[in-house]
């Protein structure tokens, strides 16, 4: 398993090595630059923005030269924002991202899964069908529909908790946040654990427990439960990576300065540096997150191990 | 007589389902007496294994049960889970079917054996797994310490058997029901388990669920007929098997194919040296098919051939009937597709009427496909479930006779039906619509149609019903007899062998072992790995059974990435000695003209 998942964090550096290439190419495909956008800009001094930050050195040279410093650890100094480099840009909204992320994925997984187990083993009862109507309609509406109406009824109209902002990530400030994060998460989780439930407790191997004499929570608990997990395994991996990098949505409704509103504001100004940057943190994180899902898919199930 | 053990009265199983209600059993009754072993045979369908399942409270969810069950005088049947959880596993156990989808992949088999023992018995840890240890050496579980923790799957189909037969046994139950503990087994392996299954009678009280009639044979004292839901026929073991009242006990009866018998007709007087000349439709030289495989060593993996098929050379004759027979894993298989094509061989020619196969273009290969047609082991994954039987059976026309008008066409698939027994209005269904025979008949009628001149045969009834199985084999006689097709007849069941073939080779891990006329073959089978094979078989003859000596073969199939050096077969001979590790025997010919790879046969 160790030399299995070295192996891995090998191939992950010609991975990512061909990901910065291609993203940094496609960006300098787009049309426009990063200066378009200021106001009534001389030439000269453009073309002198352009010299202090290496712009103006040939394509492939400039390719080389990025390359070099990120090699060293260095991201390299944001385009848009005067003064600031990349790396203290993202080490500022990271936190806040993955801060709210992670606990938006924690309350999901809980419930999602505890959703899908109950529906699952009431199938076709009131229950189950309650259950996944409610799911259908969580995986149906978007957040940028459901954040606004839950600042509405719990911000404005019941005035329980804060309207927008970050505080620190003060705990009455991240509720609103996370809940209309988790929402989705809640009702994706809760129909994979569902099939995957019902699929296994159709297994020989089921009946066979049963056949033992044990009480039904434990077959469920350590028979049914670990391969209905595997699935949801494998969901989170990528629904980890994408919600600690943040959601430009969720951010803009609620004005966190996390990095999803830094990713899409770096696209718009054509921060060639910052879409670099975040795109090698969101395709490390992705990577290492397969990794880990893999990994604990060995642990699940042991044929997967052997092979 | 003393109270029954289990008494079963007026047992009814109903399903409920979108197409309306199932009714499986239909008022079954019998009584189970301590010391009892008795078995319930019938073909799939017949309701046996619901019964089984009514018995113990595992029926499905949309099953409905009424009647009677009493264990030890307690009314059980649909009693709640908690009452039936202190009968079940400590009581009452149960042998399911494949040992492979029984036993929970991901656990440990020690954890699956403990959970039983913790459970009914409230011992602790220690002592639940020196139980478990000791169990697992009852059931003849070999190195039971490193077996105990290790995962199912890493252990062969007859290992994982044996587990699921010692979790049965962990609490020294009243009452052991089997249900068709064998079917997934190999003719050694179930030889091995049911000689198991002998010794266990003293033990413990046994049920058998079974399709097969050789199985009850050897083994149980009772028997019970069941057809359609119902108990047919019951009585002691000699009365059913000698004297049955029954019609469909007699049909049962009679679609086993006894080995102490001969066949009615005498095969076409062809001798193990047919096809020798130079005419033989096909001829097959030291092929060879070896599949890498990687294995993990230490940190680095390397490849290794699988050595699927190692050196085999046969003929086949114009009109002929070779069957190749093993067990799983032999390469039988594998021969049949590198034979076809349809996979790449490592060495050896395959020259099919003097022309080598091998060194073809895939179009020149396609062109000789008309005169090599296949029928696969399952007949329903083999259709395809989106065409019509009809445009399966004319697909061949459509390739090889493009000139042919659709009114021809139509009246060739006609006939083709005819020939299989099939009416012409089947022609527009779905091979879903159709029994596993009847999808059967459809494989064999698309494989006829161009009028091949040879035809191979996968396990063609291996998947089928006893009484299906029979007719099957009878139309492809016929259909050979009609059009003088050669057959090559793969199958693991000798006794199937026996009826259709007019020679046959006995394979064993990618090797041939031995090649003979049929009858020399049964009556004076001269490798030890045949004769082995033939006295596995389970006769459904009350005296053949008696009368046999068994070869009970120790030992699974080694592993043929590393074959042993020698004779591939010596690890499990009975009476291998020093010269087989260290000698590959050449084939020689015996007196009765059967060829054999052995140095002491």
């Amino acid at each position: 398993m160790l030399s299995y998942a070295l192996r891995r964090l090998l191939v992950a550096v010609p991975t990512l090595f061909v990901i910065v290439t291609v993203s940094f190419f496609l960006i300098r495909v787009a049309p426009g630059g990063p200066f378009d956008l200021i106001p009534d800009l001389d030439p000269a001094a453009a073309e002198n923005l352009r010299k202090a930050y290496d712009l103006d050195k040939p394509l492939v040279q400039q390719y080389g030269n990025y390359l070099l410093r990120l090699a060293n650890g260095d991201l390299g100094p944001s385009l848009a924002y005067r003064d600031r480099n990349v790396a203290e840009l993202i080490s500022e909204g990271l936190p806040v991202s993955a801060q709210l992320g992670l606990t938006a994925i924690a309350v999901g997984l809980f419930f999602g899964m505890l959703c899908g187990i109950v529906a699952a083993l009431r199938k076709n009862t009131a229950v189950d069908f309650t259950i996944m109507a409610i799911a259908m309609t969580g995986v149906a509406i978007p957040t940028f529909v459901t954040a606004p109406l839950l600042t509405l009824f719990f911000g404005l109209y019941l005035g329980w908790l804060p309207l927008s902002g970050w505080n620190n990530g003060q705990f009455a400030h991240i509720v609103l946040p996370v809940v209309a994060l988790a929402l989705p998460t809640i009702a994706g989780i809760a129909r994979i654990t569902r099939g995957s439930m019902l699929e296994s407790l159709n297994a020989d191997y089921v009946r066979t427990a049963r056949a033992k004499g044990l009480p039904e929570w434990k077959v469920i608990a350590r028979h049914v439960l670990r391969p209905a997990c595997m699935p949801v395994v494998s969901y989170l991996g990528p629904a980890i990576a994408g919600a600690m990098t943040g959601s430009v949505v969720i951010e803009t409704i609620f004005g966190l300065p996390g990095i999803g509103r830094a990713f899409v504001e770096g696209a718009l100004n054509r921060d060639y540096s910052l879409i670099l940057g975040i795109v090698i943190i969101y395709a490390t994180l992705i990577i290492l997150l397969n990794l880990l899902a893999d990994v604990i898919y060995g642990y699940l199930d042991p044929r997967v191990r052997r092979k | 007589m003393s109270t029954p053990l289990l008494a079963c009265e007026d047992l009814r199983v109903r399903f409920q389902t979108h197409a309306g209600t199932v009714d499986a059993v239909n008022g079954v009754g019998f009584e189970i007496h301590a010391g009892d072993c008795v078995g319930i045979v019938g073909e799939s369908g017949s309701g046996k294994t619901q019964t089984a399942m009514a018995l113990v409270g595992l029926l499905a969810d949309n099953a409905v049960a009424s009647g009677s069950v009493r264990f030890r005088q307690e009314e059980i049947l649909n009693a709640p889970a908690e009452r039936l959880n202190r009968i079940r596993g400590r009581r009452v156990s149960m042998v399911f079917q494949d040992p492979m989808a029984s036993l929970t992949p991901f656990m440990r088999i020690g954890a699956q054996l403990c959970e039983v023992l913790r459970q009914h018995s409230g011992m602790t840890r220690e002592e639940a797994k020196a139980r478990a240890l000791e169990v697992l050496d009852i059931v003849q579980i070999p190195e039971p310490r490193r077996r105990f923790g290790m995962y199912p799957p890493e252990l062969s189909g007859g290992q994982r058997q044996r587990v699921m037969i010692a979790q049965a046994l962990l609490c020294e139950p009243d009452l052991l029901i089997a249900d068709e503990p064998t079917t997934a087994l190999d003719l050694t392996i179930q030889a091995q388990i049911l000689d198991f299954f002998r010794s266990l009678k003293k033990r413990t009280t046994i049920v058998i669920i079974t399709h097969d009639l050789g199985v009850v044979a050897g083994l149980c004292d009772r028997v019970l007929v069941m057809q359609a839901g119902c108990i047919v026929e019951r009585g002691t073991i000699e009365a059913i098997f000698n004297a049955s009242k029954h019609p469909y006990t007699r049909t049962l009866l009679a679609a086993l194919p006894r080995q102490d018998t001969r066949p009615q007709e005498p095969p076409q007087g062809l001798s193990s040296e047919t096809g020798a000349g130079s005419d033989a439709l096909l001829r097959v030289d030291d092929l060879k098919v070896h599949f890498p495989t990687r294995v993990q060593d230490g940190l680095r993996s390397r490849t290794v051939p699988l050595r699927a098929v190692d050196g085999v050379s046969f003929r086949v004759a114009e009109g002929e009937t070779v069957g190749i027979v093993g067990e799983s894993g032999c390469g039988k298989s594998t021969l049949s597709r590198a034979v076809l094509q349809l996979i790449g061989s490592t060495g050896g020619r395959i020259v099919w009427q003097g022309e080598d196969l091998s060194g073809l273009s895939r179009k020149a290969m396609n062109e000789r496909r008309r005169d090599l047609s296949v029928v696969f082991q399952d007949p329903l994954s083999s259709l395809n479930p989106r065409m019509t039987i009809g445009s399966i059976i004319a697909e061949p026309l459509r390739r090889f006779h493009r000139e042919m008008s659709r009114k021809d066409r139509d009246a060739a698939v006609l006939n083709a039906l005819r020939d299989v027994g099939l009416d012409r209005e089947h022609r527009d269904r779905y091979p879903h619509e159709f029994s596993g025979g009847q999808c059967q008949r459809v494989s064999i009628a698309r494989a006829m149609i161009l009028k091949p001149r040879l035809l191979i045969c996968d396990e063609p009834v291996s998947s089928l019903d006893v009484s299906t199985r029979r007719q099957t084999i009878e139309l492809l006689k016929d259909l050979q007899e009609k059009h003088g097709v050669s057959i090559i007849f793969i199958s693991h069941d000798l006794s199937v062998v026996r009826i259709v073939c007019d020679r046959v080779l006995v394979m064993y891990l990618g090797h041939f072992v031995e090649i003979a006329d049929r009858n020399a073959l049964f009556e004076s089978p001269s490798h030890p790995y045949t004769q082995a094979l033939i006295s596995a078989i389970p006769v459904p003859d009350l005296a053949a059974q008696r009368q046999a000596e068994r070869i009970i073969l120790s030992g699974e199939l080694p592993s043929p990435t590393a074959p042993p050096s020698g004779c591939v077969f010596r690890t499990r001979c009975p009476i291998a000695t020093d010269l087989c590790g260290e000698q590959e025997p050449e084939f020689r010919t015996l007196d009765n003209g059967a060829r054999v790879a052995c140095h002491h046969a």
